[in-house]
């Protein structure tokens, strides 16, 4: 049961896919799920335009890469909303000189892009299997500024630190301490909240010196609803 | 034979339909729970109308036919568990893989298939023999109570599983012992005996239900140095004690701590929403805790005795152990409170297994702080058909009538956008201040968020003065915003966790200055009482396109909706019971110009399915404000209905054709009053201890219950005049229900359970008349 019906139901949905011209249908997701949502830095819009999201999500789900929702790649985990990862990126405003850490790497996906928009990425994942997809993934796409580690991003990596920006892509209860401390002085940390498969908003934290502000970036989510 | 198998079956299949809702909440999500009702309905409609449909089942014996049920209903209950447990059905994947569609409808038809043997065996025994009728409806339910029962006391003892092949065996040790003939003793007994060696391997874990994978325990299990060390299945969820160092619980913690959290112990329930027990051997340990929003109610109230109302664990044991009170008592889930004791031992803090209401309701000293930890669902959405008395207005006013002078209320929760979770808890406490004769409510309440979360604190006296200054400088110093207080000051708002706009704080105040805000708004978000419990229920039905277009305006967020999934299977039900009705009603050659008053029987006995459903709807959630275990409540409340409805159908027996327009006045009565009289007299029974609850509970289910199971076997006795006709009325009567059941998980979110016995009562009425005006017409021979 197990092998015979997903083969059977396989060809539908494969036989329902776009067509395969994978540069147009990542313009076509930038240009209608990403810029005309608001995503303006140039920098961002030109990387989510290059880097192969197909090649991050699991077979059977290619066809629909680039669609406007999250993606299961397996493992329990998600490869996020196209928008949602441009979002993330652009409110982390990188230089091209920035040393950024990413918690819960996952597909590798945002490392990917990450890796074309800093000047080093250090990305966690503690889950091994992903650990394992993502390294040699990353490496045939040449991010070679990309370290790629498996363990327990709560602690972040003491030894890499500090960083200029922090991205947490796990869902988390409370900011860990541990990644407030190797965050330098004036960096921005990005972390999501809600789950990937309901809607999600962006807390974006700011570190000044001692203490730290936090931004709440809802993007296209909310509207004020009373009427 | 005949009642015999239809006690096994009934059995069988009841006790299969709670296990089918345990399955998608341990395999899916709770929500999805509710598909089961569609499920059991749908087969029980169809078989009835499948013997009606294929008249050949007239001519067979009925030994043989119930013989076929039996071995159906037993290999299909197996089978179709097995089958359904392979399907690579992943709920989440449904936006993205069209296959899943068709996954679900196979899992919808295989599980329907043990409620369809039992539903065509019904109509096999009312057909073939009707002057049983009484007795057979008597079987039927005595067996549904007993099939109620039965996961309460195996689940424990033999996990979903064992529970499944228990459902099965019941059925085949029927046949066993009922067939008459060598082959089929043979049969079953090799049955019997595949099922036996299936239950030792379920012991080896081969039949366990194992959680989606993107729940949290799959998730936790990943980690390196997580165990599982003990697992508790019931009826109220399997709960699963996990060891392991990446299980961090802190909601609600200031930026401005820099240390290490204590080591925790994780619950989770059903594979999903994490909670923890701390580990407090440390004496610095619970130190964090202070640095948690949910210790605000310490800075108004200061030190003093300290009320816990928690489910699963939490944080506000912690607070409290942080805030040095002297005394601390926790109310705890029955299947935690042990553990929880036992991990809390040395502290000043006792641990008790109660619920939480049934405390409150007994006289008893006033505390100076009273916590009430409930952070939501992990998924917004997923818990909206889910009744929960602890955040209700009703609730928080016996809270607040056991504060002590200077004392505070508080509840802790996760912040949801658009905001409503805690715009709806503001506007209960608000409303029990008013109804515990509060004269200016908005000036005793305080909220303090974080950037995930907040509390509300009612405090006893109104927030002013020194007080305030410390719950001021207290939010201050861990960059909490302190969203509303008596003459909030919207610059001192929104300044540390930033929206766009003060969305919180704006609508705090919009709801103390403007009667009209709450009603406005584009999600429902009106106080919940204990009539309407339904603390996660947002959607208006009006309003669907607002809500998707606030949350981002994708599929998937309307999938992740209980009311959703709940509209979806009424409509489906509605669609495919009218079908089944059309294929049986619309009458065939032979049947043209069929018996008089068939119209008239048809609108009695769905009438009568949609009173007994509402009824025994409004009864399981009104004992759940009893029993500290939602379990408990059902096996009890469900399990009492249906023993009276038994014995109403074995009584019916004697009911003659003129005596059942009066019986069914007074079963409408009966709702009504039952409508008024119930809440009040379950109310009066919290304080009790369980014995007397439980004798409370079924003696107040006796009449009802006892009323209600009398109409529809003396219907199809004296009123139905063929063996055709009595399986019409058999899909009719299931139709009828199945539509109920779905409608009921619409209807009591968004109008309160007593509208389900309103709904009754005038069902019932209907059906009175309905018997009346079958009274004057002659007797079809």
């Amino acid at each position: 049961m197990r092998l015979v019906l997903p083969a059977l139901f396989l060809s539908i949905s494969t036989a329902a896919a776009p067509a395969q011209d994978w540069q147009k249908a990542r313009d076509a997701m930038v240009d209608t799920q990403i810029a005309s949502r608001g995503i303006t830095d140039a920098r961002v819009l030109s990387v989510m335009r290059s880097v192969p999201r197909h090649l991050f999500v699991p077979e059977d789900l290619r066809a629909q890469s680039y669609q406007d929702h999250p993606l299961p790649i397996g493992e329990g985990q998600t490869i996020s909303q196209p928008y949602i990862v441009a979002l993330m990126t652009e409110v982390l405003r990188l230089s091209g000189a920035d040393k950024v850490l990413e918690v819960g790497t996952g597909s590798g996906y945002q490392a990917a892009i990450l890796s074309r928009l800093a000047r080093e990425v250090v990305t966690i994942e503690i889950r091994k299997p992903l650990y394992e997809r993502a390294v040699p993934l990353l490496s045939s796409l040449g991010c070679a500024n990309v370290t790629a580690l498996n363990g327990d991003g709560y602690y972040g990596s003491e030894a890499r630190a500090p960083f200029d920006a922090i991205m947490i892509t796990a869902a988390v209860n409370h900011v860990p301490p541990p990644l407030l401390k190797q965050l330098k002085d004036g960096g921005r940390m990005v972390l999501p909240l809600g789950n990937p498969f309901s809607y999600q908003e962006l807390v974006l934290i700011t570190k000044n010196g001692a203490s730290a502000s936090i931004e709440h970036i809802t993007g296209v989510l909310f509207v004020p609803l009373t009427r | 034979m005949i009642l015999a198998a239809v006690f096994s079956l009934s059995l069988s299949s009841l006790s299969y339909e709670l296990l089918i809702t345990r399955f998608f909440s341990i395999a899916h999500w709770s929500h999805l729970s509710f598909l089961a009702v569609g499920v059991a309905m749908f087969g029980y409609a169809a078989g009835g109308a499948a013997f009606g449909l294929v008249r050949r089942g007239e001519r067979r014996q009925p030994s043989s036919l119930l013989m076929a049920a039996l071995l159906t209903c037993s290999l299909s209950t197996i089978g179709s568990f097995l089958a359904v447990k392979a399907l690579p059905l992943d709920y989440l994947r449904f936006p993205v893989d069209r296959a899943q569609a068709f996954y679900l409808l196979l899992s919808w038809i295989l599980l329907s298939l043990p409620f369809f043997a039992c539903g065509a065996a019904s109509v096999a025994a009312y057909s073939h023999r009707p002057d049983l009728s009484g007795a057979i409806a008597g079987a039927s339910l005595l067996g549904s109570a007993a099939g109620a029962l039965a996961p309460a006391v195996l689940l424990p003892l033999v996990e979903e599983g064992g529970c499944v092949v228990f459902s099965a065996l019941v059925p085949l040790a029927a046949a066993f012992i009922a067939a008459r003939r060598l082959a089929p003793r043979i049969l079953s007994a090799l049955c019997c005996a595949l099922l036996g060696a299936l239950f030792a391997w379920q012991r080896a874990g081969a039949l366990a239900v194992a959680p989606s994978p993107y729940k949290t325990l799959p998730l936790l299990r990943q980690a390196p140095g997580t165990v599982v060390t003990s697992r508790t299945p019931g009826l109220r969820g399997r709960l699963e004690v996990v060891e392991s160092p990446s299980i961090r619980f802190a909601p609600g913690l200031s930026l401005a701590w820099q240390d290490e959290l204590p080591r925790q112990t994780g619950l989770v329930t059903d594979g999903d929403a994490l909670s923890v027990l701390y580990d407090f051997s440390d004496r610095g340990a619970p130190r964090f805790a202070a640095w948690t929003h949910s210790f605000a109610p310490f800075v108004v109230a200061g030190q003093g005795n300290c009320l816990i109302l928690q489910q699963d664990g939490g944080l506000a044991a912690a607070c409290a152990i942080a805030s040095l009170s002297p005394g601390v008592l926790v109310l705890e889930d029955p299947r935690v409170a042990r553990r929880a004791a036992f991990q809390y031992d040395g502290q000043h803090l006792r641990v008790i297994a109660e619920s939480p209401r049934a405390y409150l309701a007994r006289p008893g000293g006033a505390f100076s702080t009273i916590l009430i930890e409930d952070w939501g669902p992990s998924l917004p959405g997923m818990a909206s058909l889910q009744a929960d008395n602890l955040l209700t207005v009703d609730s928080f006013r016996a809270c607040w009538m056991r504060l002590d002078r200077g004392g505070a209320l508080a509840v802790s929760r996760r912040n949801v956008l658009p905001p409503s979770d805690s715009l709806r808890l503001f506007s209960e406490i608000l409303q029990a201040l008013s109804d515990a004769g509060v004269a200016d409510p908005s000036s005793h309440l305080a909220v303090i968020r974080s950037w995930d979360s907040c509390t509300i604190v009612a405090a006893r006296e109104p927030l002013r003065g020194a007080t305030l200054e410390r719950l001021a400088a207290f939010s201050e110093s861990r960059a909490f915003d302190l969203d509303y207080y008596p003459g909030v000051d919207p610059s001192r708002t929104n300044r540390f966790s930033r929206y766009q706009q003060p969305l919180f704080a704006e609508a705090y105040l919009g709801i103390t200055q403007d009667a009209g805000y709450v009603r406005r708004q584009a999600l429902d978000v009106a106080p919940q009482t204990d009539d309407r419990p339904f603390p996660s229920h947002f959607v208006k039905w009006t309003r669907v396109k607002d809500f998707s277009r606030a949350t981002g305006g994708r599929a998937y967020t309307l999938l992740l909706t209980g009311e959703i999934i709940a509209g979806t299977v009424l409509v489906e039900v509605v669609v495919v019971g009218a079908a089944l009705l059309a294929a049986m009603l619309v009458p065939g050659r032979r049947h043209r110009g069929g018996p008089r008053g068939a119209a008239g029987l048809f609108l009695l006995v769905g009438m009568t399915g949609i009173g007994f459903m509402a009824t025994e709807m409004y009864a399981i959630n009104a004992a759940s404000l009893l029993f500290p275990s939602p379990g408990v409540s059902l096996s009890i409340s469900l399990g009492g209905i249906l023993l009276f409805s038994a014995l109403g159908g074995a009584a019916s027996e004697a009911v003659p054709r003129r005596a059942l327009g009066p019986i069914l006045f007074t079963a409408s009565a009966a709702s009504a009053a039952f409508c008024l009289a119930l809440p009040a007299a379950f109310s009066s029974a919290l304080p009790a201890a369980f014995p007397g609850k439980a004798a409370a509970a079924l003696g107040l289910l006796a009449l009802p219950g006892f009323l209600i199971g009398i109409p529809f076997p003396a219907a199809m006795r004296v009123l139905a005049s063929d063996s055709r006709q009595r399986a019409q009325a058999w899909a009719v009567n299931g139709c009828a229900s199945v539509i109920v059941a779905a409608a009921s998980a619409l209807v009591a979110p968004a109008a309160g359970f007593r509208a389900l016995l309103v709904a009754a009562a005038a069902a019932y009425a209907i059906a009175a008349a309905a018997a009346a005006a079958l009274q004057r017409r002659p007797v079809t021979p």
